[in-house]
């Protein structure tokens, strides 16, 4: 049996009234940006460099000169599809795509039938066995198959054409077939699989949206994201907080113990690439060393002999780090890997002061650089699990290939690796 | 675009809080300045200054006069002082960088002779002259007979009471057992008519470069000579003289001008010649067991002080350079009190302060 269009509104149609709820498996997506084509070559050390002075740079400028860009951007909120008519309107748009997948790989209507059913009873298989669709989850695929759609549309501009000449013929003029297969036939590099696969499950995605009124606007956004200008949503804003312990900074001698508290706070710009990202920010880390210590004595000969005796116990240490991190995220997990060149702020310290065995002052000071070196350099793995509203909980190790003490000021041998290990909880915000 | 001004803003407080904050660093240890070690009489003794509950200290103090550059080492049981005169005490300016090229160092030695001793009868008026009271540096001295055996750089003063004038006094200064640079005389003559010549005499290698005379405080010449007409009276004649070598000195005499039987004339003449001189002499004193070993009061031609090295260690309280002197001391010093000899044979970093 050939499939007609209208076998194939029909079917959608059928489909819509099912009522089932669809579940979205992250596999989906990943097995998309497996397919997507990856740029050989390309140097992500000049590009990371290029990113950092980029952000500084470039930052600083949009600060000073940022003027609102939001009215010029209409907002995918401002139409409004709540009524029949305006459904009708979204299902000839989906039909509509999908006439022009039809054609663009010249699938005769069974093929294009027989693919329809196998992704629509691969997602009611899903169904059964799933769990109920969330609004959030639905948004934030329909979001990354848009931009992929994009990409694929920057790539093939014949696409973008096709879509508005297909509407306008079902609005109220005959689909010219032939001519729309010429025009497809011309793209000769386009990645059909990809391609193909793409539109299949925006389509089948929009499709069972639609049997839910609660995913109209999910839809909507999904619906006018292939028409509206491109709004790529890459720039996030991520704040960490951080807990953790070290390894002592001295090994031996002293009365340091060997265990250090560790918090940090961080902020961090973070711009992804499909499943990889890219984040540049800072991380106030703080360390509570105990009983760490530096006592310097000197005698000092002249007409009599002056003896001076310094106590140093370090309260807190602080360092602003530089992070520089690529991540991949697999799924709902991110592995990241990076580097992060470390400022020493200053410290926390108990000072006394004593000459001749006098006390000359006790005091607690702020700001202490005495004994600390003023940078560090600290390779570091971060892993985190996606949480909901944009939450990651995440654990973080890391090791200072520079020592943050200065050896002379300090008793015993200082720990040229120490490990340093954090949980941490992120929350990523979308930017503009 | 909150959230970036946010970032910002941290971004700055924390770069602003980076900025180096060094604590006060402790002063630097040092190696031990002042020491001694060696032997003083049977004993061995080792001394670092600041250990051993020792101290050290330098001082400019004045003996007799003269600039005596003193140091001290003490701790509860000894106090071993060593010092150096000044010399050239009639010099204005004192080359120390010559001085202090020097590799030795000799003792001085207190002499049992006197330096300067005058007596009433000294005085060829002397018949006329009721008596005279003398004064050093102000401090009464003894009446008629003066007899100095230290040296030093004293003002002598001579209160002269006459049996039929009015007591006049009249000072000079003299320097008694260290070089003067420059020797000479004040001599006069007053003819029958009340004329006044007076001039310098000078018996060093040297020569006359100012001369300021003063009649009864009042300056009234500054050729060489003076020649003047003087009242009836006692008139003290003050000459200031600055001589080409650097030494300045000043000389006074008192002239009657009545019939000379109440002038005095220059009595500085009467210092006695001696062959031990002090200038840049050293003196050592070992205090001990409540008693005193000196260096002066032994003869120490045979010891030395051989200089190893001279270097400035800074400026003292009063501004003064400190110099460290190293070297070696071999000395004799004799105890005031049983006259028992110690001899004395010490290693020394030691400081003196110098003008």
């Amino acid at each position: 049996m050939s499939w007609s269009d209208k076998d194939i509104d029909n079917l959608f149609r059928e489909a819509a009234s099912n009522g089932k709820k669809p579940v979205y498996h992250d596999s989906y997506f990943d097995e998309i940006a497996n397919l997507l084509p990856q740029k050989k070559g390309r140097n992500y050390f000049y590009w990371t460099f290029f990113a950092v002075i980029s952000v500084f740079t470039v930052g600083s400028i949009l600060f000073v000169f940022n003027k609102d860009i939001k009215s010029q951007i209409p907002k995918a909120t401002s139409r409004n599809f709540d009524s029949d008519s305006q459904s009708e309107t979204k299902i000839v748009t989906l039909i509509s795509e999908n006439i022009v997948v039809k054609n663009k790989f010249n699938y005769n209507q069974k093929e294009f039938s027989d693919k329809v059913k196998s992704y629509k009873l691969a997602l009611e298989d899903e169904i059964s066995t799933g769990t109920a669709y969330k609004s959030e989850e639905l948004d934030l695929k329909n979001e990354e198959l848009r931009v992929k759609s994009e990409e694929l549309k920057v790539e093939h501009n014949i696409f973008e054409d096709e879509v508005s000449g297909i509407q306008s013929s079902i609005k109220g003029e005959q689909i010219e077939s032939l001519n729309l297969e010429q025009k497809i036939n011309q793209n000769n590099s386009m990645n059909e699989s990809r391609e193909e696969k793409t539109f299949f499950e925006i389509n089948t995605l929009n499709y069972y949206s639609l049997s839910n009124p609660v995913f109209n606007s999910d839809l909507e956004k999904s619906i006018l994201a292939l028409n509206l200008p491109s709004r790529k949503k890459k720039h996030f804003l991520v704040a960490d907080l951080g807990l953790g312990f070290s390894e002592s900074f001295v090994n031996s001698g002293g009365t340091s113990s060997k265990i250090v508290q560790t918090y940090a706070l961080g902020l961090a710009y973070k711009y992804r690439l499909n499943n990889y990202a890219f984040e540049i920010g800072f991380n106030f880390m703080n360390y509570k060393p105990t009983g760490l210590q530096s006592n310097r004595e000197s005698k000092v000969y002249g007409f009599e002999v002056e003896r001076y005796r310094q106590e140093i116990n370090y309260k807190l240490i602080s360092t602003l780090e530089l992070p520089l991190m690529i991540s991949r995220r697999i799924k709902n997990q991110t592995l990241s890997i990076g580097i992060a060149p470390s400022l020493t702020l200053g410290s926390i310290v108990d000072f006394k002061k004593t000459k001749n065995d006098i006390d000359l002052s006790d005091e607690r000071i702020y700001g202490n650089k005495t004994g600390l070196t003023d940078f560090g350099l600290k390779p570091q793995v971060y892993y985190t699990l996606n949480l909901k509203n944009n939450f990651e909980f995440g654990a973080k190790i890391s090791t200072n290939v520079l020592n943050s003490l200065n050896e002379t000021k300090f008793e015993g041998k200082l720990n040229n690796l120490p490990i340093q290990t954090q949980i941490t909880l992120r929350k990523t915000i979308t930017l503009k | 675009m909150k959230q970036i001004k946010f970032s910002f803003l941290l971004i700055c407080l924390l770069l602003l809080n980076s900025c180096k904050k060094e604590l006060v660093e402790i002063p630097e240890s040092n190696k031990p300045i002042f020491t001694a070690s060696g032997t003083i009489g049977a004993d061995t003794v080792s001394f670092v200054v600041g250990d051993d509950a020792s101290i050290f200290n330098t001082l400019i103090e004045k003996w007799n006069g003269v600039d005596y550059f003193n140091g001290f080492l003490t701790n509860e049981d000894l106090k071993i002082e060593l010092g150096l005169f000044n010399g050239d005490n009639d010099f204005l300016n004192v080359n120390f960088e010559e001085i202090l090229s020097s590799s030795n160092f000799p003792f001085a030695e207190l002499s049992q002779k006197p330096v300067f001793e005058i007596s009433k009868e000294n005085f060829q008026n002397h018949e006329n002259i009721k008596e005279i009271k003398w004064k050093i540096d102000g401090i009464y001295a003894g009446t008629n007979n003066l007899c100095i055996t230290n040296p030093g750089k004293y003002n002598i003063c001579a209160q002269v009471n006459y049996f039929n004038q009015v007591p006049e006094e009249i000072c000079n200064e003299i320097i008694v057992g260290f070089v003067e640079n420059a020797n000479f005389e004040l001599e006069y003559l007053l003819d029958e008519n009340k004329q006044l010549s007076t001039w310098i005499d000078i018996e060093s290698n040297t020569e006359i470069a100012t001369i300021k005379w003063y009649m009864n405080d009042e300056l009234v010449s500054e050729n060489v000579n003076l020649q003047a007409l003087i009242n009836s009276k006692l008139n003290t004649i003050k000459a200031e003289i600055t001589f080409t070598n650097g030494a300045k000195r000043t000389r006074s005499i008192l002239v009657d001008g009545t019939n000379s039987q109440g002038s005095i004339e220059d009595f500085t003449q009467f210092q006695q010649n001696t062959s031990s001189l002090w200038d840049y002499k050293l003196k050592l004193v070992i205090h001990q067991n409540n008693d005193e070993f000196s260096s002066l009061n032994i003869n120490n031609d045979s010891a030395s002080f051989k200089i190893n090295s001279i270097a400035y260690l800074g400026n003292d309280i009063n501004n003064k350079p400190i110099y460290i002197f190293s070297g070696n001391l071999t000395a004799k010093t004799k105890s005031k009190i049983t006259n028992e000899i110690l001899n004395v044979n010490l290693d020394l970093s030691w400081g003196l302060s110098i003008d």
